[in-house]
């Protein structure tokens, strides 16, 4: 049982060597990197994406600023709240929440798009010109994810310090003595580097997981469902041990 | 005659899908240049055959060669080059449906080629009007008529210059006009480059309705996965006529 998702698992590190192994051989023979996927990849992924992320980002950031003031100020332990907030919201929630969204909404596309592209015979059609699919159509789509998911999570940790701090004021009298400015100075390194660790390795997963999944399809339109279903459950899997993992990690550097 | 002055070789070739026996011990030899039609049944293998030529499925017996070497014994990079110099035209006309028409064509120039975007538009411009799609350039394939679909696979094979030329039942799709387009078109890219060609056809096409007969040198006809004729085009043509008398 456990063999599996170690199987599945180097799989996918297997897979992102092929796609760098043939990415820079195609570019050392001047072949010509479809940039213009990068941006199509960062316009679905990142700016398509804002409305959502800016209203979760409000959301959490303000429920979890609200609890937290009302939990540690009935301990007597009014003093820990920002860094508490800090800890729980920028390096645990957002990334993974973030993380969550992307493959609902990129995740599925991803994989559902070349599932499609395959029953249709366009991925056969792309290798009968002689052109490299990792380098024509995984590549654009893994640097244009990370750079998305590196932004929104950026993003994210702003809107939710910034509005949920406002929107906990407005709402809950017992968060009036919070500075905003201590929720900043509370920000350490290890914490940015945390959130930005997890982007990357996030949006790896998510592009690799569900490239992988929607090339996978052999022959039938209900494969499409089922493959993407499956790049769901197996991001979601894979994102919350990465989650876990570089927390540890953090933590027991700390 | 030097087995090397052929431009493509297949030697004893046979191929199985799913246990099923598409190919059984084909051999044939094309000249750089010759235009070979191969006519069959609904089911002998005849997508099968022109993807063994363009390498992109490997035979399980037998051998085919390219300029007299091997396919089996290309490099990753020799086959890329090959691949980039044949012009396959799929039969569904498979296109890539999120480029509009003029990229779909531009789409093998882009990648391989050093150009700018200009020249890359002016070569696809080029085979876009030779073929008559200019008003389907910016249009998605999406929704467009099968012969469309076709004529611009056709471009983008013509567009890189192809060595090797692939049409699987490209005439069967097209109305007599857009056929007269192709076989203008066909014939005057014969005579400027030795661009070597291979179709397949239904044989009921070629006992009716046979434009490819413009064109072709050799025809070739395949039963059950088996050559039964093969020779210069006129001959097995009158041959099958009084068969099918």
């Amino acid at each position: 049982m456990i063999l599996s998702p170690l199987k599945y698992f180097w799989i996918l590190i297997l897979k992102t060597y092929l796609v760098i192994k043939s990415s820079w051989r195609e570019k050392q023979q001047g072949k010509r990197f479809d940039s213009n996927a990068i941006s199509r990849q960062i316009y679905f992924t990142g700016v398509q994406a804002l409305p959502i992320i800016i209203l979760v980002g409000l959301a959490l950031g303000t429920v979890v600023i609200i609890e937290l003031s009302t939990i540690l100020n009935s301990f007597g332990a009014g003093k820990h709240i920002e860094r508490l907030t800090v800890i729980v919201l920028v390096r645990e929630l957002i990334p993974i929440i973030t993380a969550l969204i992307i493959i609902g909404r990129s995740g599925t596309a991803m994989a559902s798009e070349l599932s499609s592209m395959k029953l249709n015979r366009e991925i056969e059609l792309i290798d009968s010109l002689g052109i490299n699919i990792d380098y024509f159509l995984v590549l654009p789509r893994l640097i244009g994810t990370i750079a998305s998911l590196v932004c929104l999570i950026f993003i994210l940790n702003a809107v939710a310090l910034g509005g949920g701090f406002l929107f906990a004021k407005l709402f809950s009298p017992i968060s009036h003595g919070l500075i905003f400015s201590n929720f900043i100075r509370v920000i350490s390194l290890g914490d940015v580097c945390a959130s930005l660790f997890k982007a990357i390795m996030f949006g790896w997963t998510i592009t690799m997981v569900n490239c992988h999944q929607g090339l996978l399809v052999k022959k039938s339109f209900t494969e499409v469902p089922q493959t993407t279903t499956e790049g769901v459950v197996n991001s979601i899997i894979i994102c919350f041990a990465f989650s876990i993992i570089i927390s540890l990690y953090i933590l027991k550097a700390a | 005659m030097n087995q090397t002055e052929y431009y493509l070789e297949l030697e004893n070739v046979s191929y199985k899908r799913d246990s099923l026996v598409l190919l059984n011990n084909i051999s044939f030899k094309v000249n750089q240049g010759e235009f070979l039609t191969i006519g069959s049944g609904d089911i002998s293998g005849k997508s099968s055959l022109l993807k063994l030529c363009a390498g992109l499925i490997q035979p399980d017996n037998g051998v085919i060669k390219i300029n007299g070497k091997p396919l089996n014994g290309f490099s990753y990079n020799e086959s890329q080059k090959l691949r980039y110099k044949t012009g396959f035209v799929f039969q569904d006309g498979t296109l890539v449906s999120n480029l509009s028409i003029k990229e779909n064509v531009a789409l093998p120039l882009r990648y391989h080629l050093s150009l700018n975007e200009a020249e890359t538009e002016k070569y696809a411009t080029k085979y876009i009007e030779l073929l008559s799609l200019t008003s389907y350039a910016d249009k998605r394939p999406a929704g467009l008529p099968d012969g469309i679909k076709l004529l611009t696979c056709l471009a983008r094979a013509l567009a890189v210059e192809p060595e090797l030329l692939l049409l699987d039942e490209l005439f069967s799709s097209l109305d007599k006009t857009e056929i007269q387009i192709v076989i203008t078109l066909l014939k005057e890219i014969k005579k400027q480059r030795r661009i070597t060609c291979i179709a397949t056809t239904k044989v009921v096409n070629i006992l009716s309705y046979f434009p490819e007969a413009q064109l072709t040198d050799c025809l070739m006809i395949l039963e059950s996965g088996k050559t039964t004729e093969y020779g210069i085009c006129q001959t097995v043509r009158q041959k099958l006529l009084q068969e099918h008398k």
